[in-house]
């Protein structure tokens, strides 16, 4: 018997069917939301694809996906970044591997003064809303932490965000505006280069990366985050405390 | 020689500074405001020669210094795919 599942929305979809029942419970239960049910009569039949019992291809494939589509059709995008809530607004602190993301999620876990919701070690999703604000959400998508429970469907207002760096001493720094704009498309995830994706996956990479209406749209959607959004440069070392930067 | 825009790129202009972005090799160039100008107006395929003028007719520069920088400019350009030179 064929299992079937489907990613996307009305405007882009994904049809992918697999024979083992428990290992697409297991990707429904972990994905959540980002896997949902769209009528196979909507997906176009070019985007039918088996989907083979590989979790990492899998997630490799999502998160170009949603790259794509956010930008396209909802004006978000993911950001290589680790993210946290705390009293309705959300603080993102983005920056490459090894910049130090899981590090201080790590401290903010261990953070035992302020209730603090985890959004991700690795990717945050950023969208704009009516209200014209940005709210970033919580991923499945983590790094070097494995996901704790309970952090689904999270969502805050974005207050700041910080481009972290690892170093002695902890201290902010403010930045210009060209200099924003670099470092977000630079931690934006669309813009991995194809080659970091191997197998199968390199195909779907090629698929959404000659876009040059994507990119415009991405461009767009950053100019009015870097305009909206305090942001900063964050220098930590293990000794950092929330309550350094907290609103 | 013409000179004309990749039509493969996506950019915008932000804050006086112009961002370009190549999909297919995912590389991010930013120009200054004089590169933005340039950039306007090669919008569509433009001589090199109406080029010069125009900008002769913007800045206040004498047209050596002018030739020896777009020159350097446009090359640059070029070497990074962002634009193609054709001869007329």
């Amino acid at each position: 018997m064929e299992y079937i599942f489907s990613i996307g929305g009305e405007y882009l979809s994904f049809r992918f069917v697999n024979k083992d029942k428990n290992f697409l419970k297991n990707l429904k239960n972990y994905y959540n939301k980002f896997i949902c049910k769209i009528p196979s009569r909507v997906i176009p039949k070019q985007n039918f694809y088996s989907q083979q019992n590989n979790i990492y291809s899998f997630d490799s494939f999502l998160r170009i996906f949603y790259s794509r589509y956010l930008c396209e059709y909802k004006k978000g995008f993911l950001i290589h970044a680790a993210g946290i809530g705390y009293n309705n607004f959300s603080y993102i602190f983005s920056g490459e591997s090894e910049s130090g993301k899981s590090t201080l999620m790590k401290i903010f876990m261990k953070d035992r003064t302020n209730k603090l919701y985890y959004l991700s070690d690795e990717i945050i999703l950023i969208k704009k809303h009516k209200d014209n604000n940005f709210y970033s959400y919580s991923t499945p998508f983590w790094g070097g932490l494995k996901k704790p429970q309970n952090v689904e469907n999270l969502s805050f207002y974005v207050s700041k965000i910080f481009f972290i760096n690892k170093s002695s001493e902890n201290y902010i720094e403010e930045i210009n505006f060209d200099e924003t704009i670099r470092l977000i498309l630079k931690n934006i995830i669309f813009f991995h280069p194809a080659d970091n994706y191997s197998n199968k996956e390199t195909n779907f990479v090629g698929l959404f990366w000659n876009n040059k209406v994507s990119v415009n749209k991405l461009l767009e959607i950053t100019q009015e985050f870097c305009m909206k959004v305090k942001c900063y440069k964050l220098f930590f070392n293990k000794s950092f405390k929330f309550n350094l930067i907290k609103l | 020689m013409l000179i004309e825009k990749n039509k493969n790129l996506a950019f915008r202009k932000i804050e006086g500074k112009l961002y370009i972005i190549d999909p297919k090799k995912s590389y991010l160039h930013c120009l200054d405001e004089i590169g933005t100008k340039i950039w306007e107006l090669i919008s569509k395929k433009i001589s090199y020669v109406k080029l010069l003028n125009k900008l002769i007719s913007i800045y206040d520069i004498d047209e050596l210094t002018l030739k020896k920088d777009l020159s350097e400019f446009l090359m640059e350009l070029k070497n990074k795919n962002l634009i193609n030179i054709s001869n007329e």
